[in-house]
């Protein structure tokens, strides 16, 4: 799978490009977000919005993300597909833990303009 | 007598075969009057089972075979993913659920699916005999 790395204002937005961020072909989306918690990236955006399905593998990229991040950084994500909200709800990932949002450009501006989303 | 109505997909173990049973899963309950919201769910929990029997009992093993059995009888849809791999050591009695909270030192990395099968289905039972493990799920379905 495809993940697309772009940088706006200091934000990483990542991208996964595959249709399944599961446990088939999630890989490559672990190991990108893994390289930017590691060069101590603090605002990151996943833009889902070529992503239908969600698994818990997926689940845990983000999880592991949330916690690396702590209370200094903070994740967003964006193009949350029908499944993915579903999923986020019942493990209740969208409680305050992760910042949902419609756009790119909204999700950037919620993180580097420190607001709280 | 007419038994329920039912059928049995077979997979070979390897998880790009997952979301094989996932898209049937869809289609089956699309076509099935019940709660259409719940079915990205409850194909997200099949898959989870499936996952679970080629990385746990398969160890990532290929070429071995996941039994997916789905039926529906007396307002219920029962799905039991069957493996003939290594077993639960000890299956939870009470499956653990998603925190309560948005305390993030809650939030565990792994387990995940077991806890959206709990959330999922409503009865998740799992049961290991003459070497073959079957977690079977239900829930009102019609």
């Amino acid at each position: 799978m495809t993940v697309v790395e772009t940088m706006i204002r200091g934000v990483a937005v990542l991208a996964p490009l595959g249709a399944r961020l599961d446990a088939a072909g999630c890989g490559p989306f672990r190991r990108r977000m893994e390289q930017i918690l590691l060069r101590g990236q603090t605002l990151v955006v996943c833009d889902l919005t070529a992503v239908t399905f969600m698994d818990s593998t997926g689940l845990a990229v983000l999880l592991l993300a949330v916690r690396a991040l702590g209370t200094t950084g903070r994740l967003a994500c964006v193009g949350v597909s029908p499944q993915v909200g579903k999923l986020f709800e019942i493990t209740r990932l969208d409680q305050g833990l992760v910042g949902i949002h419609a756009t790119v450009e909204e999700a950037v501006d919620a993180l580097a303009g420190g607001g709280q989303s | 007598m007419i038994g329920p109505k039912s059928m049995r997909m077979t997979i070979d173990s390897s998880l790009t075969n997952v979301s094989l049973v996932g898209n049937a899963m869809r289609g089956i309950l699309e076509n099935e009057p019940g709660p259409r919201q719940d079915i990205p769910l409850v194909e997200l929990a099949v898959c989870e089972a499936v996952n679970n029997a080629i990385i746990h009992a398969y160890g990532r093993g290929e070429g071995l075979p996941v039994e997916v059995d789905v039926s529906f009888a007396e307002g219920r849809l029962n799905v039991t993913v069957a493996d003939r791999g290594r077993a639960f050591e000890k299956f939870p009695e009470i499956l653990p659920r998603a925190p309560e909270s948005d305390d993030l030192s809650r939030m565990p990395l792994g387990g995940w699916g077991l806890r959206i099968m709990a959330e999922v289905m409503e009865k998740v039972e799992y049961r290991s005999e003459g070497g073959r493990n079957e977690l079977t799920m239900s829930r009102p379905w019609g």
